[in-house]
């Protein structure tokens, strides 16, 4: 399907998000949002790998202080349901099930947005599961938010170019989860084919349409693998961009399958992974 | 993010699990919240989950602004949760 999309500096941005929702709602009726590009016809209740059909739910709503330290606070906006099956996603139910949480309601999700940018918020992140199943809801939240606001994507860059076409212009970081370093730890831990390809496109256009933060999440027993890789590849690539480092990682969901992946990340290798972005230079952000 | 703490913190009481979402565990992990529908005007809801170590290391997942103040208060000495707390933060 082709979409036509107004180009940013034309328009305001709720007027821009407003148009693209409209652009994505009929877009569902072929859904190419995420790089599995399925094809299924939403807006008929036929589901693809993300399980999601037309309807939009919110398994999250609050002020929040857990990111990186120049986003916080900020109000974040849950979407349930992703694309993706990382066994170890924190959020494992509610990521996995697109009929987890409330049905939308984006007029009392701005009205809290609003009372929470007053009340010292720093930005309004969209974030799920993964945002990009969402779109049309996506922007028409974005379309809703007060115009000073400074909205945040969280996302795991797993998009299509139709869904980044669609973004262009909307939000004003880009906050990217590059999770994997190579496509067999993707394709046994997540599910995701051809992971490598698609995530470094998506992360090489964010970071020259918007504002770019680099997030990877240190697993046990993945630093070489999957941490020296990312690293290695961004120093080389994206020399500049922002590092969020989490050193964080607990064994939620279905992570015990992965005997690796069944304790939290110990502290030697956390220790040896931020010597390892000191000494390629990385530009790491607390 | 990994945070030294020496609290188990939370208010109410913890909500069980399905078993079939629990991984056989290291450490707790409780999700603090009350029952409302989060996105009631009237009834504000706020989620915290928290994994604590053994060794006294307290994970936090979905850190509000009110529980950063209390894992600062619990550790003056953590800086980066100092950031994170709403009475430090400029």
């Amino acid at each position: 399907m082709n979409i036509t999309c107004l180009a940013p500096p034309l328009v305001s941005r709720p007027a821009l998000a407003r148009s693209r929702a409209a652009a994505a709602r009929n877009a569902l009726a072929e859904c190419r949002f995420c790089a599995h590009d399925c094809g299924v016809n939403r807006l008929a209740s036929a589901l693809g790998p993300c399980r999601a059909g037309p309807e939009c739910r919110v398994f999250s709503a609050q002020l929040e202080a857990g990111d990186e330290l120049e986003l916080i606070p900020t109000f974040a906006i849950a979407l349930s349901g992703c694309d993706l099956r990382c066994d170890f996603c924190i959020t494992g139910l509610n990521s996995w099930s697109p009929r987890s949480g409330e049905s939308l309601r984006t007029e009392s999700l701005a009205q809290k947005a609003g009372v929470a940018l007053d009340n010292g918020a720093k930005t309004v992140m969209l974030l799920g599961g993964e945002p990009t199943i969402h779109l049309p809801a996506a922007l028409e939240i974005a379309a809703a938010m007060p115009v000073e606001a400074k909205l945040v994507w969280k996302t795991n860059a797993h998009g299509s170019s139709q869904a980044r076409e669609l973004l262009d212009g909307i939000f004003d970081v880009w906050l990217a989860d590059y999770k994997f370093g190579n496509d067999a730890c993707a394709e046994r831990l997540a599910d995701s084919h051809d992971y490598t390809r698609i995530l470094r496109e998506n992360l090489l256009w964010a970071d020259t349409h918007s504002e770019l933060i680099v997030r990877h999440l240190l697993m046990p027993g993945h630093l070489d693998c999957c941490w020296r890789h990312v690293a290695e590849w961004l120093a080389k690539e994206l020399p500049r961009v922002k590092v969020s480092l989490r050193a964080g990682f607990w064994p939620a969901w279905h992570s015990a399958r992965h005997s690796e992946l069944r304790r939290p990340r110990p502290c030697g290798e956390t220790t040896r992974a931020f010597q390892l972005a000191a000494a390629l230079g990385l530009n790491l952000i607390p | 993010m990994s945070r030294q703490a020496s609290h188990q913190p939370g208010r109410g009481r913890p909500r069980p699990r399905e078993s079939s979402l629990e991984v056989q565990p290291t450490a707790t992990s409780r999700r603090c919240h009350t029952s409302p529908p989060f996105l009631n005007p009237s009834q504000p809801v706020a989620t915290v989950e928290f994994l604590i170590l053994s060794d006294g290391t307290v994970l936090a997942h979905n850190l509000t602004p009110a529980m950063a103040d209390v894992l600062r208060a619990l550790n003056p000495d953590d800086l980066v949760m100092s950031h994170r707390a709403r009475r430090h933060r400029s």
